[in-house]
């Protein structure tokens, strides 16, 4: 068995104490960004990256602390969203349906410990789906040459834009940006400098972490500006906390499907969280029909989707590690932390380094354990931070991402650039132009122009080198089909709102 | 998008464009000065005023932004090890 060789090499690494520690402060951390409003997990990882770089952590360290923030953060955001009504986090949009009137109902408690065994199950499944479809996937991809890679990105920017905003022409507009984005600098290949502007600083191009961080954290301080803060004071009362057997043992069978469910619209490239938590919840409620009472508190409600968005979270994993391409908007913050760490995700991972992947999933297994005994019995701890008010949390994620950016560099400069990525990021979201395939274009785009100017130099130039393998026209069909296909599904997949008191 | 536009947002108005420009323009003077005036201080203001601009109290605002600077520089030089300056060279 080379899965069972595979996890006793992953347990050796993650099992040493240092890195356990890691973990569990990663859990800790994770939960809590989750758990705040206006902190999901894409600003939260973003901001600890810098943070982390400097700490001087090797690969796999990083890497499991950024995971059990990544796995922590997605547990926590149905915390603000049961008991505020606001998701924390934008996976955690379907758990307010249910799980919001289920606390007003006087059943918080009930609802924030189902949720966390519904998180724990979705996440479980899915590392073990992780565990045993990265190693086949990883072994197709040794079929892909420069022209499939490219195809590769376009699928990634296709379904990512296509399903992630309401515009494809917004989507496409935003991923020209990144990419464009990602040209200024040095060109590798001829050494002419791109897009410089003559302006010396930006001859090494844009740090996609200084990017990153502007485009989420400081943009999200932005708005909170705008919003003055408002809208963070708890509505329902938590009184003592059980655990509700009954309701988990009733919706086993929903949390199971949803965990597959959400994990095969995690793998998809492009789809991530949201889109696994939303399907998730959608069939469960057909299946349940019109006397399910969803929207009105049921446990089925809560379960679904929060198993849902956890296994989509481990699914988008797979992509990630297996082909160096994000599933999500997360997944791409944590794709920037592999090429930080100087490791190149993709099939040679497995072989070269097996102790990160094995490391990694190993102790992801550990994460979802501390999280389920953290969220569960200790949850109320929890609830208590959600009590800090914007005013102190806004500037203190401010100043943690500029000491962030600073330590990374030292200059001033890119300070201000992050400041720009906070403004441009701040124009972009008012204008319903989603963020994510900007992050996508700057940091796909290098990948992607090498990957493109080797199938030139393959073929001497010839365009229709791109469409000559199956494997690459299959991707070119669904990158299209995946762009164009949900300009149709609008009508049907329309996404619900939020309820309103 | 030019074809059938979505509908306009809802831009800021008056007060709250005033505080979003000077949010700004605190952070790029945030940015300026942490080098050289070391990081206490610009930490303090910058977060009193962000601070302020949520939540317009003065006192809570200042309270808020000394609290941070001084706890942020405790979790970052002696928690996780950054070579940060607390303040000025030669002030002292």
């Amino acid at each position: 068995m080379d899965i069972l060789a595979n996890l006793a090499l992953g347990f050796s690494v993650a099992l040493t104490p240092y890195t356990l520690m890691l973990a569990v402060i990663g859990c800790f951390l994770g939960t809590i960004i989750g758990a705040l409003p206006g902190l999901g997990p894409s600003n939260g990882v973003a901001i600890l990256i810098p943070i982390t770089f400097t700490l001087g952590l090797d690969a796999t360290q990083a890497l499991v602390l950024m995971t059990a923030v990544y796995y922590g953060a997605m547990y926590g955001g149905r915390i603000s969203s049961i008991l505020l009504n606001i998701p924390g986090d934008e996976p955690a949009l379907m758990t307010t349906l249910d799980g919001y009137p289920m606390a007003k109902a006087g059943r918080a408690g009930d609802a924030l410990v189902l949720s966390g065994v519904a998180s724990f199950v979705g996440a479980l499944l899915a590392t073990i789906g992780l565990m045993l479809l990265a190693p086949m996937l990883a072994r197709v991809a040794y079929l892909f040459g420069p022209s499939e890679y490219f195809a590769l990105y376009l699928l990634a920017f296709c379904t990512l834009g296509g399903m992630a905003s309401n515009n494809q022409a917004k989507a496409a507009l935003a991923s020209c940006i990144g990419l464009g984005i990602a040209m200024i600098g040095v060109d590798n290949n001829s050494g002419l400098p791109r897009l410089t502007g003559g302006n010396l600083h930006l001859m090494d191009g844009i740090d996609f972490l200084v990017a990153i961080v502007g485009l989420f954290a400081i943009a999200e301080v932005f708005f909170f500006i705008e919003s003055h803060g408002k809208g963070s004071s708890i509505g329902v009362k938590l009184e003592k906390v059980r655990i509700p057997w009954k309701d988990i043992r009733e919706t086993t069978p929903t949390m199971l499907r949803s965990s597959g469910v959400g994990f095969i619209a995690g793998i998809l490239p492009g789809a991530g969280a949201s889109l696994g938590s939303f399907l998730t919840y959608m069939v469960e409620k057909s299946i349940a029909g019109p006397k399910g009472g969803f929207g009105t508190g049921v446990a089925k409600g809560v379960a679904a989707p929060e198993a849902g968005n956890n296994a989509a979270a481990g699914g988008a994993l797979v992509p990630m590690l297996t082909l160096g391409v994000p599933g999500s908007g997360t997944t791409a913050v944590l794709l920037a932390l592999l090429m930080t760490l100087n490791i190149t995700p993709g099939p040679t991972l497995f072989t070269d380094r097996p102790e990160v992947v094995w490391g990694l999933i190993a102790s992801l297994l550990i994460a979802n354990f501390v999280l389920l005994l953290m969220n569960v019995p200790m949850v109320k701890i929890f609830v208590k931070i959600l009590m800090v008010p914007a005013w102190v949390l806004l500037p203190g994620v401010t100043m943690i991402s500029f000491v962030g950016i600073y330590s990374l560099s030292g200059s001033y400069f890119d300070l201000l650039l992050m400041i720009g990525f906070g403004g441009l990021g701040y124009i972009l979201r008012k204008l319903d132009i989603p963020t994510v395939p900007v992050i996508l274009g700057i940091l796909l785009g290098g990948n992607m122009e090498n990957a493109l100017r080797r199938a030139m130099v393959l073929s001497d130039g010839d365009m229709t080198y791109l469409f000559s393998s199956p494997i690459s026209i299959g991707l070119w069909v669904a990158a299209i089909a995946g762009f164009i296909a949900p300009m149709f599904l609008r009508g049907v997949l329309r996404k619900p709102q939020a309820v309103t008191d | 998008m030019i074809v059938r536009p979505d509908p306009d947002p809802a831009w800021p108005t008056g007060r709250t464009w005033i505080s979003l420009v000077v949010a700004v323009l605190v952070l790029v003077g945030y940015a300026y000065t942490l080098k050289p005036l070391g990081f206490i201080v610009p930490t303090a203001i910058a977060a009193g005023v962000l601070s302020y601009q949520l939540s317009p109290r003065p006192v809570a605002a200042a309270v808020t932004g000394v609290a941070l600077s001084i706890g942020l520089f405790v979790l970052f030089r002696y928690a996780l090890g950054l070579g940060l300056i607390p303040l000025p060279k030669g002030l002292f």
